[in-house]
């Protein structure tokens, strides 16, 4: 690893951290005496985040039958699983919401983060090969080690988009010219730095190079597969102009046929914008 | 080729794995028909050889997953060069197939016959398909693979021909595609092939030229339908130009990329396509100015969906850019114009002005603001609308005027000073009002050039008057409220006196309160400035608009003009009359003396002399005049009349 992608690395503390909150719902998650009642109480102690939480509780990405307006019911109805990702989802979207970046705008970012959540959640209830919960998270937060790339290094990534945006390579590809590093590696050490579950980590780090990891993951191709699908979609960006190569083998992993691409895409679609609008409006 | 087998034949698990292995020539069918409407649609939104390839390439993969694709360009010199490989690994090996499909007479039998299916090996097929149109050939190209299935041919056939019409497009005349050899560029981990930008893109931005944003619009009006028209937005960035002068024109440049990568990802989303129910190929973002942009949408259905996109794009803006560790915030201006609703813009020219027109409408509201044109503005807007570009010509050819009202002491009604106003007139003499060039020249940042015009006028005029040896007496001048918040406003005032050798007492500053309540941290530190340079600093207007007793309190002025609004009705009614005798009184207090303004019958100036108001301006006492009728008036009469003593 180069100087460059190793001060990125060390520059991480300058960007917001996860809050409080996540790290102590995540403590009573995982606390054997810690039920979904106290991670409720835990959630409404933080008003923003409670409307924030029942807005996306509420949306089309969980599909509940009636509206919920009950933070311990939506938690009840959703899991533990799913509660553990719906606030890391809320809390790490709201940390991150208002702050500008460059040439991409953090709308764009995170309608590209939140459409590939959504497209791997889809692909693998249809697919079978993972937990659907497991994926949509693992696509959610694929593309996150971009944010330090734009806020730590905004001109040397300005350079990289500019010399993708004149047709010389691929992004990721790019990314290693300029920083020794793509964003896909600095993602995954930010998630390790956070104890993200080892997977998503995994996911986010291989999600560019399903074929040469022997042992990947379903989760991991899932997201190669989303990120593909949600890139040639064009909901939202997270830079790239290019849709990623498709991979054979990360093809096979996933377990669809492509007759059920036209439904992932139709899914992915409806879904996207109540999604994401309940996630970044104000 | 006859089908002599029953179709599923041609699909055999072991030849087409994945997505197609369950598939029957059924699904191939519908997928074929998929891919091609795909390329239809992506394949014209393409602006260079490399993007077409690109798409025609990744569009070839649904039907054939695991060929490797190769596509080659007629030279000048009438050979053949290979000038897109994928994946990029096999290049060397298919230069090498290629070479031997030209020996062996398959590539002159595609280039005849427009197709050529090979099976060299029992293991490998190759399809050559000529890359032409009607009217010329372009290349050949090449797909190799285990076999090729009928099906699969006949699309790629078709994707072909597809590719083709966009090079047509590209062409513009041509017979053939000067292409840089594919090996004497450095390989920069992708398929690339460098310096192939055929639709002339702007070098910074790297968005579409002027000249392609005109063709575009053009061919989109051609095409419409009658139920469509064509939109044109013209989008500019607030207030550029400081950003070019506080961070330099480096930076200036970075934030310009910036922005234009940000808006074209955000214009090229799912989100706007569905909006707007259009293709991707449908929409034309390019930079049509040094700070501006210009989109143009084809097959718009209903123009309020123009105010939606501008919306999008504020909001896309309004999250701020990070430049050199802070954070800035921009905002655009957007003027929407659409061809429909008789507004008769059936030209890209006259659809242009519309934009413009609502461009500076926008402006004129204010910032971070978009207007959509109408044609009724022509009648009752255009004087004002076209008044920026007015001021930039009068500046530039020196068409605005002086006036000088003189201001008297009312004991003995001598003349103790003149207030400088700016006039200026229409080509065809039509003067224009202040009132309505000002806020114009406010808005779009011209007044600190048009202030910086009339201090240096009123020091030459100065200079002037003091050699033929009239009285020194002061010139007072209005400072806008832009002028009034830029940090340098005194040095600028005492560079220009300086250069003109004009001393600073010669030379009083107006202001409002209004001016100061814009952001009163700096107009202090700008008043204070002025005074400790000997300047003084009158509040004009005073008792209207944004007023407050604090400016008295606080800032370091030299005294107050009285608002015409308290004098003119002056005699009559009592409310008036109450509020000039208490600010004359708190002024007399507070030991700044008054100017009373707009007097205009002899009624008021007794009153006003009999409450001590030490001077005064106004109709009755002398009209603003040109600088020659102000010195026949008031100097040259003064020199007859009453000759100075010494």
């Amino acid at each position: 690893m180069t100087q460059t992608a190793g001060k990125i690395l060390e520059r991480l503390d300058e960007l917001p951290s996860l809050p409080a909150v996540y790290h102590r719902v995540r403590e009573t998650l995982e606390d054997p005496e810690g039920s979904l009642e106290s991670v409720a109480a835990i959630i409404e102690t933080d008003p923003a985040l409670t409307a924030r939480l029942l807005r996306v509780a509420n949306s089309a990405l969980y599909g509940l039958a009636a509206k919920v307006d009950n933070v311990l019911r939506a938690l009840t109805i959703i899991g533990a699983t799913e509660t553990h990702h719906l606030v890391l989802a809320t809390t790490l979207i709201s940390v991150f919401r208002d702050l500008p970046l460059g040439p991409v705008s953090m709308r764009s970012f995170w309608e590209h983060s939140i459409a590939c959540g959504i497209a791997a959640r889809v692909i693998a209830r249809v697919g079978g090969r993972a937990s659907p919960d497991h994926a949509y998270l693992a696509g959610l937060l694929h593309d996150l080690g971009r944010l330090p790339l734009f806020i730590l290094e905004p001109h040397l990534m300005s350079a990289a988009l500019q010399a993708h945006r004149d047709r010389q390579g691929h992004l990721h590809r790019l990314e290693l010219q300029f920083f020794g590093s793509s964003h896909a590696d600095i993602g995954a050490a930010m998630l390790r730095d956070w104890k993200i579950p080892e997977v998503f980590c995994e996911a986010a780090e291989h999600h560019h190079r399903a074929a040469i990891e022997q042992s990947v993951g379903a989760e991991t191709a899932i997201t190669h597969v989303a990120d593909l699908i949600v890139n040639s979609l064009r909901i939202g960006t997270s830079g790239t102009r290019w849709t990623p190569v498709l991979d054979d083998q990360a093809w096979h992993a996933v377990g669809l046929e492509a007759g059920q691409l036209p439904a992932v895409v139709e899914t992915t679609i409806a879904t996207t914008r109540d999604v994401t609008s309940a996630f970044l409006e104000h | 080729m006859m089908a002599l087998h029953p179709r599923p034949c041609l699909l055999s698990p072991a030849e087409t794995p994945g997505e197609l292995s369950q598939g029957s020539s059924q699904t191939l069918f519908s997928l074929a028909l998929d891919v091609l409407r795909e390329a239809m649609v992506r394949l014209p939104a393409c602006r260079t050889l490399t993007e077409l390839f690109s798409v025609l390439n990744s569009c070839s993969r649904t039907l054939v997953p695991t060929a490797t694709t190769a596509f080659l360009l007629r030279q000048p010199d009438a050979c053949f060069e290979l000038v897109y490989c994928a994946p990029t690994a096999v290049e060397h090996e298919m230069r090498a197939r290629t070479e031997a499909l030209i020996e062996s007479g398959e590539f002159a039998q595609a280039l005849k016959q427009g197709l050529c299916y090979q099976r060299a090996r029992p293991d490998q097929a190759n399809l050559l398909l000529r890359i032409a149109t009607p009217r010329r050939i372009y290349g050949v190209a090449l797909w190799s693979d285990h076999r090729i299935p009928e099906d699969a041919r006949q699309a790629l056939g078709a994707l072909t021909d597809l590719a083709a019409m966009s090079l047509d497009r590209f062409q513009g005349g041509a017979d053939s595609f000067l292409v840089p050899t594919y090996t004497d560029r450095p390989s920069l981990g992708g398929a690339s092939i460098a310096d192939d930008i055929a639709i002339p893109a702007d070098q910074l931005t790297g968005l579409a030229h002027r000249t392609h944003f005109i063709r575009f619009l053009h061919q989109a009006l051609e095409r419409r339908t009658p139920g469509t028209s064509v939109g044109a937005l013209l989008l500019d960035i607030d207030g550029f130009h400081r950003v070019n002068r506080e961070l330099g024109c480096d930076r200036g440049d970075q934030v310009l990329r910036d922005v234009a990568l940000r808006l074209d990802s955000a214009l090229r989303s799912h989100l706007i396509f569905e909006t707007l129910g259009i293709a991707e190929c449908d929409l034309c973002f390019s930079r049509a100015g040094a700070d501006e942009f210009g989109l143009a949408i084809a097959h718009l259905r209903d123009p309020r969906h123009l105010t939606e996109i501008a919306t999008h794009l504020h909001n896309h803006v309004a999250e701020g850019f990070m430049q050199s560790g802070a954070r800035l915030y921009l905002s655009l201006s957007i003027g929407l114009a659409d061809s429909g609703r008789g507004s008769d813009a059936s030209s890209p020219q006259a659809l242009l002005r519309n934009a413009d027109t609502a461009l500076k409408q926008a402006k004129l509201s204010g910032r971070n603001k978009h207007a959509l044109y109408t044609p009724d503005w022509d009648e009752r807007g255009s004087p004002h609308l076209r008044t920026e570009s007015l001021l930039q010509e009068a500046l530039r050819q020196d068409r605005f005027a002086l006036h000088f009202q003189p201001f008297f002491s009312l004991q003995d009604m001598r003349l103790v000073g003149a207030e400088v106003l700016l006039r200026l007139k229409m080509l065809d003499g039509t003067p224009i009002p202040p009132s309505k060039f000002i806020p114009v020249a406010e808005s779009t940042g011209q007044i600190a050039e048009i202030g910086e015009w009339v201090t240096r006028q009123v020091c030459h005029q100065i200079k002037a008057w003091s050699a033929l040896g009239y009285a020194s007496i002061p010139f007072a001048i209005n400072v806008s409220a832009i002028e009034l918040s830029l940090p340098d406003l005194t040095a600028r005032c005492q560079r220009i006196l300086a250069e003109a050798q004009i001393p600073h007492e010669r030379i009083h500053i107006e202001i409002t309160e209004t001016a100061i309540a814009r952001n009163e941290a700096q107009a202090l530190a700008n008043i204070g400035a002025l005074r400790e340079a000997g300047f003084e600093v009158w509040i004009d207007d005073f008792g209207t608009g944004y007023s407050s007793l604090k400016s008295l309190k606080n800032f370091p002025i030299s005294g107050i003009k009285l608002d015409r609004e308290f004098v003119k009705d002056l005699l009559g009614d009592p409310a008036a009359e109450g509020i000039a005798i208490a600010v004359l009184e708190m002024a007399q207090r507070l030991r700044y003396p008054v100017i009373a303004e707009g007097i205009e019958t002899a009624a008021q100036l007794a009153f006003l002399r009999a409450e001590g108001c030490a001077l005064g301006q106004g109709f009755h006492l002398g009209r603003p005049l040109s600088t020659d009728d102000f010195q026949s008036s008031h100097f040259a009469q003064a020199d007859a009349d009453a000759p100075q003593p010494e």
